[in-house]
Formats: structure tokens, sequence, C-alpha cells
């Protein structure tokens, strides 16, 4: 059984690290990405299950890169920021700080239906 | 012959001659009818009344001679004055002290002399004779010579009248002199008399009197109801009272001014004094007597000004330190709501201020004792418990003596400018209160932002923290991380309390700008990296200017963020802030690639909630705050507008104690 595969783009490192500490399992593979432009590359040579995109990063946003990927593929949200609501590009936002047990259960119902699909 | 010695007091003798106003008169009947019965009583064909002169005598009554009198030298009288009786020569020519007299000579030959001397009745001093002469020498008997004293005690008599009668022509002429000055002095300094018996109301006014009010002298009837007639209704109780209060001796002068009505219907206004000329017996005064002055030009020019004075709400207010007495034009009672010509005194009128200005308002009116002139504004109630400002102002009035006799001013009702002053203050507070308001709801989003990132990293710490207690070294980087993330949240807390400073006072301090700038960027850090905007910073130099540094950290937040709501949609997106020294002076550009600030709003760019945002997204207040806190600093804001891209300037002035550009 394959893992589910997750990409996540965050500028903050300690966050990249805290994620794929609490996250990563048997059922789970976590790849972080700092540099926007990396994980773009990343996703068009080899897309993962589930995107999870920062909404501010370096001179861009997350929606922004959104744009630039192809729509089918599952994306969320993780985002400190307070003006930032709910879109059709995005499955779900998370806003921070966010509670481990519901992104769990999520990173898990989406594992699931990877597997149903 | 010989001549007669002087009298022992000649000069005082001739005084007394003198006053009797008898040398060089015209004949008269009592003198002459004197002269007669002695020839006659003593059978002589010469009787004279003869008055010793300086250097002659002279006959004031004469009998059996033409001459009006003689050289002194040859007088017989002029020996006779020097005694006490008479002194009678039998025979001139046997006589040692006559014989060759040209008067015994020659004519009228005299061989017989008789003269009882005469005397001045008011110093008894000799001033000539009544004698009897004949031509042959002879002897008197005597019956004649009794006769003889008997008609000069008649002559005695008759002088004492003349005396009596002279003293009082002399008096009189006195009187008239004095009143004539008077007259003159009254004419010179333009007033008018009057003379005021208070046991009938008789009154004397004078011609000037009269005049004044247009008056016929002659026809005026000379009683007080003349006065009473024509003084103004306004004016009658004051003027009466102040009467009442100078007879009763409430006070030392009775002064007062009053209008009284011309003939021709005018109004005249009276400057009148006067005082009491007589009392009775038991001290009572029974007569009063003063002057009237025109005051009427001094007046006019006075009612101008204080109608000037009304029209700007200006009283005026005098207290005379003499008798305490404080006086206060209409103008002041209306601003105190009380009724004009209340009698007022010093602690009544400081009741009028608000308590916490009483010590304020003694202290001020204490120095101006001193001298300095008094001009503050207090709070104050009026008697009707309004609320008010006044303008006081004050100074000192010397007296000759150099000493402060009254202090007086003026007394302004400047509510109105105060509170529209204190609304300005206030609409101004508010606009940079609600514009710290706006900035900081700008900025919140961004600090969200900020300090959610690390609370994430160390919420999401806490639990791996137990994860990885076996593994010393995953522990100790997990710490580290959390670490880190409390310093970054402490930072920005740090940056956000200057914010909540409850003054709205200034801080100057000298500050490195380049510090402030600093400050600001954290600030903005969030809001640069949610619209993915780069801010790049250019500081070259660590130069100080004097200033608040809140007020410039605001100053630089808004620049910052109006550059970057400029450019938020734009594709080629960056905000520059320089900071540099020229020409002694800091100058800062905040620009951003926007394409500037069209020229049709450039002149309203600085204006109260101005603002090119769509509704909601900004106040308008920024730019207008930024520019009242920088001409607050002495600093200016412009903008700069020969650069491609907007770019806004601020100009500061250093600190002397300057560093040099790093």
């Amino acid at each position: 059984m394959e893992p589910l595969k997750v990409y996540y783009l965050d500028d903050e490192i300690d966050l990249l690290e805290m994620f794929r500490d609490l996250f990563s399992g048997p059922g789970i593979e976590i790849r972080t990405f700092v540099d926007p432009a990396l994980a773009i590359a990343e996703v068009w040579r080899s897309p993962p299950d589930l995107l999870i995109l920062d909404y501010r990063l370096p001179n861009t946003t997350g929606d922004k890169i959104a744009q630039l990927l192809d729509p089918g593929l599952p994306k969320i949200m993780i985002t400190g920021d307070l003006m930032v609501k709910t879109n059709s590009t995005f499955e779900r936002v998370f806003h921070k700080p966010y509670s481990f047990s519901e992104m769990a259960e999520f990173l898990e119902s989406a594992r699931r239906r990877r597997l149903a699909g | 012959m010989q001549i007669a010695p002087l009298h022992p007091l000649e000069d005082e003798r001739l005084l007394a001659l003198e006053s009797l106003r008898l040398l060089d008169t015209l004949p008269e009947q009592e003198f002459d009818e004197i002269t007669g019965l002695a020839s006659m009583i003593c059978q002589t064909p010469i009787a004279l009344i003869s008055l010793v002169d300086r250097d002659r005598q002279w006959f004031k009554s004469k009998k059996g001679v033409a001459a009006e009198g003689t050289p002194r030298d040859l007088a017989f009288c002029a020996h006779a004055i020097l005694r006490d009786e008479v002194l009678v020569v039998r025979d001139a020519k046997s006589d040692e002290r006559f014989r060759d007299n040209p008067l015994v000579e020659g004519a009228p030959r005299v061989g017989f002399y008789a003269g009882l001397p005469l005397k001045d009745p008011r110093s008894g001093l000799p001033i000539g004779t009544l004698c009897v002469i004949d031509h042959k020498p002879r002897e008197l008997t005597p019956e004649q010579l009794g006769a003889l004293r008997a008609l000069g005690n008649q002559v005695h008599r008759l002088l004492l009248l003349r005396s009596e009668l002279n003293q009082k022509v002399e008096q009189r002429r006195r009187i008239e002199e004095d009143r004539q000055r008077q007259e003159f002095i009254l004419e010179g300094a333009g007033l008018g008399s009057w003379d005021w018996w208070l046991d009938d109301n008789r009154v004397h006014f004078d011609r000037r009197w009269c005049e004044m009010l247009g008056l016929d002298h002659e026809s005026t009837p000379q009683h007080l109801s003349t006065w009473d007639a024509r003084v103004h209704p306004d004016d009658r109780n004051k003027a009466y009272e102040d009467i009442r209060a100078y007879l009763e001796g409430r006070s030392e002068i009775y002064e007062n001014i009053h209008r009284l009505r011309h003939v021709n219907g005018d109004w005249v206004w009276i400057l009148d004094r006067g005082r009491i000329s007589e009392r009775a017996a038991d001290g009572r005064p029974i007569r009063f007597t003063g002057t009237h002055f025109d005051i009427t030009a001094y007046k006019n020019r006075e009612l101008i000004s204080s109608e000037i004075q009304k029209m700007a709400n200006i009283g005026g207010w005098e207290l005379d330190l003499a008798n305490d007495q404080l006086t206060w034009t209409e103008q002041t009672y209306q601003i105190h709501q009380i009724p004009p010509g209340t009698p007022i005194d010093r602690h009544q009128a400081i009741s009028f201020y608000a308590p916490h200005e009483i010590g304020r308002l003694m202290s001020r009116l204490e120095n101006s004792l001193g001298g300095a002139p008094l001009f503050e504004t207090f709070e104050f109630i009026d008697a009707k418990g309004e609320k008010k400002w006044v303008e006081v102002s004050g100074e000192p009035v010397l007296g000759a003596d150099g000493r402060v006799r009254r202090l007086r001013g003026t007394f302004q009702d400047v509510t109105q400018k105060i509170e529209a002053k204190q609304a300005l203050e206030s609409s101004r507070l508010k606009a940079a209160h609600a514009a710290k308001l706006a900035s900081l709801g700008e900025m919140s989003a961004g600090v969200a932002h900020e300090i959610n990132n690390p609370l994430a990293v160390i919420h999401g710490t806490i639990p791996l923290l137990r994860r990885f207690m076996s593994d010393d070294q995953a522990f100790q980087a997990k710490l580290d991380s959390v670490s880190r993330a409390v310093q970054r949240i402490a930072k920005i807390v740090n940056g956000l309390r200057k914010y909540s400073r409850s003054s709205d006072e200034t801080d100057l301090k000298h500050h490195a700008v380049a510090d402030i700038v600093r400050e600001a960027l954290v600030l903005t850090e969030g809001r640069s990296k949610r619209f993915a905007t780069p801010v790049e910073v250019a500081l070259d130099s660590e130069a100080l200017t004097l200033c608040d540094a809140l007020e410039i950290e605001q100053v630089v937040v808004n620049l910052i963020n109006n550059g970057l709501d400029a450019v938020k949609d734009r594709d080629d997106r960056w905000v520059r802030i320089r900071l540099f020294n020229q020409d002694k002076e800091l100058i800062l550009h905040v620009s951003d690639s926007g394409p500037g600030v069209p020229p049709e709003i450039e002149g309203r760019l600085f204006e109260p909630f101005f603002t090119t945002k769509p509704v909601g997204d900004g106040v308008g207040l920024g730019l207008s705050i930024c520019k009242g806190i920088l001409d607050n600093h002495q600093a200016t804001l412009t903008l700069k507008k020969d650069e491609p891209n907007t770019c806004f300037e601020v100009r500061f002035r250093l600190s002397s104690e300057a560093h040099g550009a790093t």
C-alpha cells in the first residue's frame, strides 16, 4: 500500500520540521519545501496526493502558486493571515495555530479517500 | 536856628502817617472846623493841622495861610512832634531854635507858636500837630490851652474814624482782589462755581456755571432746584448719594460725574467737586462750595472707546489700594451677570473665579502690586452659574511717591475663543487618535500573522518534546526552535508596546532615525510579506534628530504602508527606503514602484480625509497626520517630483550632537 504523498510549502523551516515530526508515519510521506520555485518544479515532475501551501510566501502567495498548478490536484492552505478566507481553489484552509487532531483527521480522511479512489 | 532831630522811630512814624491816607488829600470840613475853632479860641490869625512828612510838613487844614506846607527843616511842628506836651514858643525871635528861621524873618512872620502833637490812633506815634500861630510874641491863657487840647482830642477822634475807615476800605479791596483772583482762576480753568447753603437750599451759581448750560446768569433761580431739574435721571441718585456720603463724613472728598441738560437739549458731562466751606457751632455743615467742570469732550472720547470695548466684550476694572475700593465698568458687570452699579468688593470679585484658579489669580495680582503687568486667562463662573473663560489684564498705577496707588486693567469674556481653541485641539487629538487606530488596524493583520507563525511552532513543538524526551539531540533542537519562536513574538510585542502609551504628550529625545526605521520595518514586515512586496532598505546615516520616536515611527509606518497599498495590484512591486545626510539635513525617501501621483490630486495629498483608496480601505488621515507630526518636529514632508516613481521625502533637522554618516 502506497503511503499518502504530501508536499508542504512554507517559508518557516521550524514549522515545516514540526509538521513532519508530527504527522509523518507509515501511511503518510511528507516532503517539505521552503523555496516556492523548487516546490512548483517538484509538483510538475512528480505530483503529490495533497499539496499544502502557506499563503504568504517570499514575493508571492500560495494562492498564486496554486493557479500555476493542476486544478485537479487536491490542495489545502495553512495560513497565519487572518484576512485569507476559504476559496474554491483549496479544499480547506487551516488558520494558524490549528488543531493537530483536526489536521491528523484531515490527513487520515485524505488517505482513505485515495484508497477509495 | 536849629533843625529838629528825627523821631527815634522815624521809619515807623512815616509808615503810620502814610497808612492814614491823609497826605495830599482835599480839604475836609471836619478838619477845617477844628482849625477855625482853634484860631477863634486862641485869638490867633493862623491855625493849622500840619502833618510832618519825610522832607516837608503838609497842611491838612489851614486857617490864615495860603501855603500848602513848608520844608521840614523850617517846621516848628518838626520840634513839636518830639514832645508829649504842647510846645509853646512865646517869642520866636528870642528863641535859640527859631531865631533866624526864614518863617520868622519873612512870611508868615511867626512871632508866637503853640503846637499840640497829634498821634496816630493805632501806633501812638506822632504824625503832626494842631498848632496856632501869631505874628507877635504873646501867651495863651490856661483856658485857651485847655481848649486847644480838647480840639486835639477831637482831631484824634477824626483820625481814629479815618483809620478804621481805611482798614475797612483796605479789607474790602483785599476781598475784591481775592474775588477777582478767584474769578480769574475759575475763568482760566473753565470752572463754574456753586455755593450752597444747606439749611434752605439757596445756591449761588456763578456766571460760568450758568453759561455752561446756556442759562442767563441774571434770571437763573439761585436755588438747588435749578440744578436738580437739569440732572440726568440716570445720574441723579448717584450724585445725591456721593454728596450725602461726603457731608456725612463717609468719604474724604465730594467728586461726581453727572450729566446736566443744556438749554439746547444736549447733555453736558460735568465733573462736580466740592467741599464744606462752613460749619455750624455744633460741627454740622451748613455751607457747601464747589466747582463744575465741563468734561463733555473727554467723555465723548471715552464713550466712543467704551462703545468699542463693548463691541469687543471688553470691560474695565480698577482697584484703589488706599480704600480697597473696586470699580467695574458696565461691561465687567455684564460679564459677571450682575446688575451694573451693584457695590462689589475685592473678596466678592475673587469668588467668581473657579476654585482651582484662585491661587494663580492671587499670585498674579501680588506680582502686579510689585509692578509686573498682569495678562492671564482664568476659568470663571458668572452669577448665573455659567462657566466662562475670562482674560484679565492689569497694571499698577503709581502715585507721585512712586508707590502703587491703584491697579487697573481690562476684563474680557474669551469663552468663545477658548472653546474654539479647545474644540480645535480636541478634534486634532481625535484625528490623531483615529489615525493611530487606523494604522493599528492596518498593522494588526500583519502582526497577527507574524505572531501566529512562531505561535504555531511553539504549539506544535510541545507535543514533540515529549516524543523526543529520550533523544537528547532532537530534544535540544526542538527547544531551540521554541526559543526562537518566543524571541520573535517578544520582538513584535515590544514594537507594539509603544503604541499603548496613554499620554498624548510628545516625548522629545535624540534618536537615530535609522533606528526608528528599523522599528517601523518590524511592524510593516507582515504586510510586505502578505502583499509579496519586497521592502528594500538602505540606511546610510545613523544621524540623530530631536524627536518623539513613536510619532516618527508612525510616520514611517504610514509611508511604508501607503507604498505597499499603492503597488499591491501591480506586477512589479517594491518599496524602497533610503536614509542619508545631505547639506546638514537628514533625508528619508520612501518610494514605491507606483507611477507617481497624478498632478490633479497632488495638491490635495496632505488634506485630511483625502484618500484614493476604496471606501473601507483607508481613513485618509495618514498623510495629513504625518504632515502634522512632522510640522511639530520642524521637519518637512513633500512629494518629490523629479522621480520616475512615487517618492515621499522627509527632511529632518540634525541634532547638534549628530553622528556623521556611517
